[in-house]
């Protein structure tokens, strides 16, 4: 074989080749239906680089050609036919069941992340298919066939996940509609942040407020932030996301300090995408700089069940964070899968309780004396408590007894907007 | 004094393209004044008033496009480097020649510093 029929750095076989390789098979006899071609593009590979750093699409791609290496049979043959375009050729019977449910399995792949060095990726795709018949002939109008399949609905989902005709569904198209608007609902204000106040039992008002994200598409109306969260978070959107969450915090310290109300907590989700995000510190010190967000009282709450296992790493990261003045809050305590050892290693402030620690306290003793064991727990280890979750008067009673205690809940405010939040907190002022 | 312009209709991003600038400005310690527009009407008056070594033009604004601002820029400041901010840059590949380069939207901070910089040849 040629040098040039073989790609350098993923050693695969090139373009060219490819179409030889499919010459040669359409000589066997019986062909006809049994071979097809999947062609996969990549969506913007390089901006990773500019996240995370020179090369990082090089190291995807390698990454990606072993994969795929694992789940094609050795019958089939995986070639890198652009900068990020790979093609599978088939060679099978039942194929269109076969070449659907390969591109199914290659979407599934996408679906779990990358790990580079000590950052996580998403990446996503869009997979035509072609199948040999007597409309699609020769080699060329197979792979251009499936090249042009995957142009089509690429064009749908805009960089994003897509689908042959054959995998398209309406929740995918739902989603890969979603996928596509997420900029712009960023950019225009199109998804806004609403306020669930955290009320001291000891202070007897609201101490601070958790921000949470909401999105009001005008297609779609209320789109669940389990959705677009992960949706932001496959597409590279997470990032614009936060710095706008944060750049809304500064404005809000701003709004409660000129109407008086000092000593006020704001809390907002970081997800784990943008925690590992080279820039994701240099991003924090300038919005800190530029916003006036300095000294004030912000917590970063992270999901106790996204916790790297690089405990490590983990901590450095969440200390630099800690000296620069922020809270670190752990978000759905209990809930996890992690080995509790991070409570020692990690600099906490806050445990926020999960409210299926709380829902029922009032009727399950076991159910009370467990949360009672967390918080006391906490205690010991010098972290305030946050409960959340509460919603009955019987529940808010049993939590009275102990001392120092934050709640989150229906009880006290549900999640609101900016104006009608301030009123609740001018009330208890 | 060096003087460059920034349309944007939306007041949160030309307040966050305005901190990024200054940020870069005091790192690299170089004098640059920052005109803003919120729209083509204002942007082109200020271009018929001004000299620009540089603008980053919002190509989706209330009264027009980018390119309109871009169009009368190129025409009055030929020497004027001009940069589209965009979410979807390929809608404008028929348009190229009007801009020396194209910005992606939502902004992120490394990108948004390396372009500038190279925008304004530094």
């Amino acid at each position: 074989m040629h040098l040039h029929n073989i790609d350098p750095l993923t050693k695969l076989i090139s373009r060219n080749y490819l179409l030889d390789i499919i010459k040669t098979k359409l000589e066997h006899p019986n062909v006809m239906n049994k071979l097809s071609l999947l062609y996969i593009e990549f969506d913007d590979l390089d901006r990773f680089n500019d996240l995370f750093g020179y090369d990082i699409d090089d190291q995807l791609l390698l990454q990606l050609t072993k994969k795929f290496q694992n789940i094609v049979d050795a019958e089939s043959v995986v070639a890198r036919v652009g900068n990020y375009q790979f093609a599978i050729l088939l060679y099978i019977d039942n194929i269109k069941e076969k070449s659907h449910e390969l591109a199914e399995n290659i979407i599934g792949l996408l679906r779990e992340p990358f790990c580079i060095g000590e950052n996580m990726f998403y990446v996503t795709a869009s997979i035509g298919i072609s199948v040999l018949s007597s409309d699609i002939s020769d080699a060329y109008k197979l792979l251009k066939t499936a090249e042009n399949t995957m142009r089509k609905i690429q064009k749908n989902g805009h960089n994003n996940i897509a689908f042959t005709k054959l995998l398209t569904d309406e929740s995918l198209k739902k989603e890969i509609e979603l996928m596509k608007d997420l900029p712009s609902a960023i950019d225009s204000g199109e998804i806004y942040f609403v306020y669930q106040g955290q009320y001291s039992h000891d202070k007897k008002k609201f101490v601070g407020a958790e921000m949470l994200t909401r999105w009001n598409h005008p297609k779609y109306g209320y789109i669940s932030p389990f959705i677009f969260i992960s949706l932001a978070e496959k597409s590279g959107m997470i990032g614009p996301l936060t710095i706008k969450l944060l750049i809304e915090a500064s404005k809000m310290f701003e709004r409660l300090e000129a109407d008086g109300i000092k000593d006020f907590s704001l809390s907002v989700n970081i997800s784990p995408v943008v925690l590992m995000e080279k820039s994701f510190y240099d991003t924090v010190v300038f919005l800190l700089d530029s916003y006036g967000l300095k000294g004030k009282n912000l917590t970063f709450e992270i999901m106790e069940d996204t916790i790297s296992n690089n405990l490590d790493s983990f901590a450095k990261l969440l200390n630099k964070i800690k000296d620069l003045g922020i809270n670190i809050a752990i978000d759905d305590y209990g809930t996890g899968h992690t080995s509790l050892s991070y409570l020692i290693n990690l600099p906490i402030d806050y445990i926020k309780i999960d409210r299926s620690f709380v829902t029922g306290i009032d009727k399950e003793t076991k159910k009370f004396l467990l949360l009672k064991t967390i918080i006391e727990m906490a205690s010991t280890l010098d972290m305030k408590v946050i409960v959340e979750g509460v919603e009955e008067y019987s529940e808010d009673d049993l939590i009275k007894m102990f001392k120092d205690m934050t709640i989150q809940g229906y009880l006290y405010c549900k999640p609101i907007e900016e104006d009608e939040f301030m009123k609740k907190v001018y009330l208890d002022e | 004094m060096k003087k460059i312009l920034l349309v944007d209709d939306i007041d949160f991003n030309l307040e966050f393209e305005i901190k990024l600038i200054k940020n870069i400005i005091e790192e690299k310690k170089i004098e640059i004044e920052i005109d803003t527009a919120n729209n083509v009407t204002n942007a082109i008056e200020l271009i018929n008033s001004n000299s620009y070594v540089a603008m980053i033009v919002d190509m989706h604004l209330p009264d027009g496009s980018g390119i309109d601002i871009a169009k009368v820029a190129r025409e009055k400041q030929p020497a004027t480097r001009i940069a589209a901010l965009t979410i979807y840059p390929s809608q404008y590949e028929d348009q190229k020649e009007y801009f020396d380069m194209f910005l992606k939207k939502p902004i992120m901070l490394d990108s948004y510093k390396d372009n500038f910089l190279k925008l304004l040849n530094i």
